[in-house]
């Protein structure tokens, strides 16, 4: 190990080290500075996630293409794909602390723990994004783990917050403990941790593909499957999400399942192929037990961050059509649907938080009138609600089209098209879109149709609006002129190793 | 001139404009409004000259065509990355609904001049739906298609759901559940087309000339699929519930479109994507297809029947109306696709009159029962004569629009194409659907003694006549009821080359084979 192998290494996760770097910089400035100049480390975290995002775009990627590819060491696997997925994790992590500044008396506590806190679980999310070894994956994960469980618990004197970061903690400890007992049987089975390296050894040895191996393959779906929220292991979600400060809820609704896809596509598209190890089947059906259950708990929510909660569970299942599909069109779905659902779901929360500073609820039917209280949010609220209800132009529809495209894209491949499970995934999908359009326009029913109760205006804070509007564009630009984000991301997706 | 683009995108920037208007300056937005729909027509007009329906072309007036030979990337690329081009054109099939979408939301801008509240957003929204439809009609693309179909529903659930009557929202959320449900059913239908041809495409033009490689099971499944959004919109028979609902519930302006353009919508994607591109299933659905109009028929016209409110027994007439569109298709004969698309047009004319002439006395009377009135045509003699004339239109009177259509569509069901087989099965559903005619004639023909003959209610001696906007909104459809009754040509010369295009298209590719697909068929 040279000292240039070191410095390459640094290199390639530079983005890393400024995000980490940013983290220590605001927790020890948050104890020298005075208390006034707490706005200032909020723009610094954002500052410093730029800076991350930048060196991501403009340096690393371009190194990760490069006809001689620098080494990189066994641990970790860099590509444009891995970059797409990190800059959409950026992203949202700026919104995010942006509604954290805006939200009232949130900036009160401790602001300079919350931001490092923050910081750090994001560079948690980019190492997990770029992890090649299943080691590597769980230390990513539980470092995201932790740092979640305490700021869902950020509010202290609010009981629900204090409960909702036990469960979620109870929950994670248990699922991780069900995921190391499935790598170490992977291990004891291949030989091997590294995921590039367990793919190569089932292809060369088919006969390795055990039923002890899909047990354990079904072990390690526990621990990432409580990371997406997938059924059967979401409990936690809506708990967190309301429990939660806003902007947290916003954040973990987004940013880890942005990461956590990242990982599940690479495992199940490299390593364990799940039409190659017979484990479509399974997986369809919590796919579409996901969607189905999300969708279905969303109707009767009263309460807009729980609505969201459940919300995301159904996005949830979705998205996974398109890694059991496991084909290009599928990786590439994902990646555009990962960039559609930040988009969308932290616009609809940096409106939620304009709203519920303004009129002090997250209750729905507190949101009576809002189109004649505040046009201009109601408004961008309803474009991420059709985004989120998967209608053009939005980016939510691209999304959705390109996922439920490469469902029909595998049915077109086996023998049997009209009996495969990835025509029902489809079928189940579309069907599901249709519900999750009711409870989502519940909320335009009351902010559109119903008399407001106060006939006052609401203010709302400019850089809220600002933010949401940024959103909105994004949200329409990806859906009305996809080409350069579908083009970047099947770029992406033709340099990952699919076994397909 | 790329005449179609612009009547698209004229009512989206007259939206977008709207948006940026003050919001209490009312009459300024209901100016730019008109403006901005008078400007569709024209430009549609201009469409209408342009094109030439003796050329041999079908589809003219083409943007975007990425197949024009000898260029590679000719066409107006939207999503290369998976062949998706802004693709527009029109054929005999479009360019009269285009009009027709042209004029009623003109009709219904100036129909809604009487709408005060929350001015601004209605006409945006409004003006939003008209792009959405012209769009629609205009669209070569499947996928352009599908994104213009969708995006119609939003505004549309706004204009109810706000402006509505009493049990708008109710109304709106099932209008838009409903057709939703439907319409992703089309998306997976356009995905597997897409990635059933080769090359990938979604072009509709190409998909058509692929037309006969695709497995019978695999049409089948699509048609069906493709079915389900289109006849919810169309409603054919089970899926109709929306309707009466919708149409009652909306303001007068969005009866008028919903009745008169997005209702065709069903009738339109089947003509210009089912049958195309998917003869094996179409002629296999032919005979299905035939009962399911013949149902429409006569169970939209008993329900009409039984209604008390007018607008109501307006909904289930266009029911009654939307079922000879069906039977005429079902055909598969230039005769009955001349008489679907005609037929689509008068009910577009008629319908859509008759809505605003519901509208007029509601907003007089506060209520729309049959029984409610009577002995109206002394105190209002012209809005009497008119609405006779489009009641008689509605029924079938020989001389006005709805005549041809019906009757082209019931000869065409009569006589039906070869490939069909079973004629006499056609024949015995086409003879009793004559009692859906009479059961029209019952109805509106009572409906007009009940409201308008007899001894004036007392009630009403203060009501005035139809006062000068609600006239210049309605004439020229009843002038266009007359015209295209008495010389149909008008509008036939421009439909005849696409449907019997359609026909020759349909017959070349399952002719042969047909007979023996079809004896599982009664």
């Amino acid at each position: 190990m040279t000292a240039e192998f070191y410095l390459t290494l640094l290199a390639w996760i530079s983005p890393e080290l400024v995000v980490v770097f940013t983290g220590l910089v605001v927790l020890i400035a948050d104890l020298l500075l005075p208390a006034s100049w707490k706005n200032q480390l909020a723009y610094a975290s954002i500052l410093g996630l730029v800076v991350a995002l930048a060196l991501d775009r403009w340096y690393v990627m371009p190194m990760s293409v490069l006809p001689e590819v620098p080494a990189l060491p066994p641990l970790l696997y860099i590509s444009p794909f891995t970059s797409f997925i990190k800059e959409g994790i950026l992203v949202a992590s700026a919104l995010t602390i942006i509604l954290y500044q805006q939200q009232k008396g949130l900036m009160d506590v401790h602001p300079g723990e919350f931001l490092s806190l923050l910081l750090f679980s994001v560079s948690g999310m980019m190492f997990l994004v770029s992890s090649n070894d299943l080691l590597m994956v769980f230390i990513s994960m539980e470092f995201i783990g932790i740092v979640s469980y305490i700021i869902v618990g950020y509010i202290r004197e609010d009981l629900k917050s204090g409960e909702a970061a036990l469960k979620f903690f109870l929950i994670g400890a248990f699922s991780s403990a069900i995921m190391v007992y499935g790598m170490s049987l992977l291990y004891g089975l291949l030989g091997t941790t590294s995921i590039s390296e367990m793919g190569k050894q089932l292809m060369e040895n088919p006969e390795k593909t055990t039923t002890l191996l899909r047990v354990s393959v079904l072990f390690l779906l526990v621990g990432l499957g409580f990371k997406l929220a997938m059924v059967p292991f979401h409990t936690w979600l809506p708990d967190a999400m309301e429990g939660g400060p806003t902007p947290v809820a916003a954040f973990i609704s987004v940013a880890p399942k942005a990461a956590g896809l990242a990982i599940v596509i690479r495992i199940f598209g490299e390593a364990f192929p799940l039409s190659k190890i017979q484990m479509t089947g399974i997986l369809s059906v919590l796919a579409i037990a996901t969607m189905t259950f999300g969708n279905l708990m969303a109707i009767p929510q009263r309460n807009v961050k729980r609505l969201l909660a459940y919300s995301s569970i159904g996005h949830i299942g979705y998205i996974l059509i398109g890694v059991i599909a496991a084909n290009e069109f599928g990786a590439a779905g994902v990646m555009i649907y990962i960039i559609a659902y930040i988009f969308m779901n932290m616009g609809a929360f940096a409106c939620v938080v304009s709203i519920s500073n303004g009129i002090g609820s997250d209750e729905i039917e507190d949101y009576a009138g809002l189109a004649q209280r505040n046009f201009p949010i109601a408004f961008l609220l309803v474009i991420f609600l059709l985004s989120l209800g998967g209608l053009p132009p939005t980016a939510g529809f691209i999304g959705k089209w390109y996922v439920f495209g490469s469902a029909i894209k595998a049915a077109h491949g086996v023998p049997e098209p009209f009996s495969s499970p990835y025509l029902w995934l489809a079928v189940a999908g579309i069907l599901n879109s249709v519900i999750s359009v009711y409870y989502y326009f519940r909320l335009v029913y009351q902010m559109f149709f119903r008399e407001p109760r106060e006939n006052t205006g609401l203010e709302g804070s400019g850089l809220l609006l600002l933010s949401a509007g940024f959103s909105a564009a994004m949200v329409l630009i990806v859906g009305i002129f996809p080409n350069p984000f579908i083009a970047a991301a099947k770029s992406a997706v033709a340099l990952l190793h699919l076994w397909t | 001139m790329p005449y179609l683009t612009l009547m698209t995108f004229t009512p989206l920037v007259g939206a977008l404009f709207i948006l940026f208007l003050p919001k209490d300056n009312a009459k300024g937005v209901r100016t730019v409004a008109a403006f901005f729909a008078t400007l569709a027509l024209l430009f549609t007009l201009f469409a209408w000259g342009a094109y030439d329906s003796n050329s041999g072309q079908i589809v003219q007036l083409v943007e975007g065509n990425p197949y024009i030979e000898g260029k590679t990337d000719a066409g107006y690329a939207w999503i290369p990355t998976f062949n998706i081009y802004y693709f527009v054109g029109v054929d005999g099939l479009s360019l009269p609904l285009l009009l027709l979408t042209a004029l009623l939301s003109l009709v219904a801008v100036i129909t809604s001049f009487n709408i005060e509240n929350r001015v601004k957003e209605y006409f945006f929204f409004l003006l939003l739906l008209e792009a959405g439809m012209m769009g629609v009609f205009s669209a070569l693309d499947f996928f352009l298609f599908y994104f213009f179909w969708e995006i119609m529903l939003v505004p549309m659930y706004f204009l109810i759901g706000i402006w509505g009557g009493p049990k708008k929202e109710f109304a709106a959320i099932k209008f838009f559940l409903y057709t939703l449900f439907g319409s992703v059913f089309m998306l997976l239908a356009m995905l597997a087309l897409y990635f059933w041809s080769e090359p990938n495409t979604f072009n509709m033009l190409e998909l058509k000339r692929q037309a006969g490689n695709y497995g019978e099971t695999f049409q089948i499944v699509v048609y069906l699929a493709l079915f389900v959004g289109f006849a919810i919109k169309v409603p054919v028979f089970p899926f109709h519930t929306w309707l009466p609902l919708a149409h009652v519930e909306a303001p007068t302006a969005i009866s008028i479109i919903l009745a008169g353009v997005l209702l065709k919508m069903g009738i339109y994607g089947l003509l210009r994507i089912s049958f195309p591109i998917l003869p094996a299933a179409t002629l296999w659905f032919s005979f299905p297809l035939l009962v399911l109009g013949f149902i429409n028929v006569v169970y939209g016209a008993l329900c009409a029947l039984a209604q008390t409110d007018i607008k109501k027994l307006v909904a289930y007439s266009s029911i009654s109306h939307m079922g000879y569109c069906l039977m005429g298709m079902a055909s598969l004969s230039a005769i009955g696709i001349n008489g679907a698309i005609f037929q689509m047009l008068g009910h577009g004319f008629v319908s859509g009159a008759l809505f605003l002439m519901v509208g007029v006395v509601y907003d007089r009377a506060h209520h729309r029962d049959v029984d409610g009135f009577g002995g109206l045509g002394l105190q209002m003699p012209k809005y009497t004569g008119l609405m006779m004339l489009f009641c008689m239109a509605s029924l079938g009177l020989p001389g006005l629009v709805g005549f041809v259509g019906e009757f082209l569509c019931l000869l065409g069901a009569f006589n039906p194409n070869d490939i069909v087989g079973s004629k006499t099965y056609f024949r015995v559903f086409t003879a009793l659907s004559v009692l859906g005619i009479l059961i029209t004639a019952g109805f509106y023909l009572w409906m007009i003694q009940r409201v308008f003959l007899g001894k004036l209610n007392p009630k009403y001696t203060e009501l005035t006549d139809m006062d000068s906007r609600e006239k210049l909104a309605v004439v020229p459809l009843a002038i266009l009821t007359v015209i295209c009754g008495v010389y149909p040509w008008i509008l036939l010369k421009i439909m005849s080359p696409a449907s019997e295009g359609l026909v020759s298209h349909i017959t070349k590719i399952v002719g042969p084979s047909a007979k023996m697909a079809l004896t599982s068929i009664p």
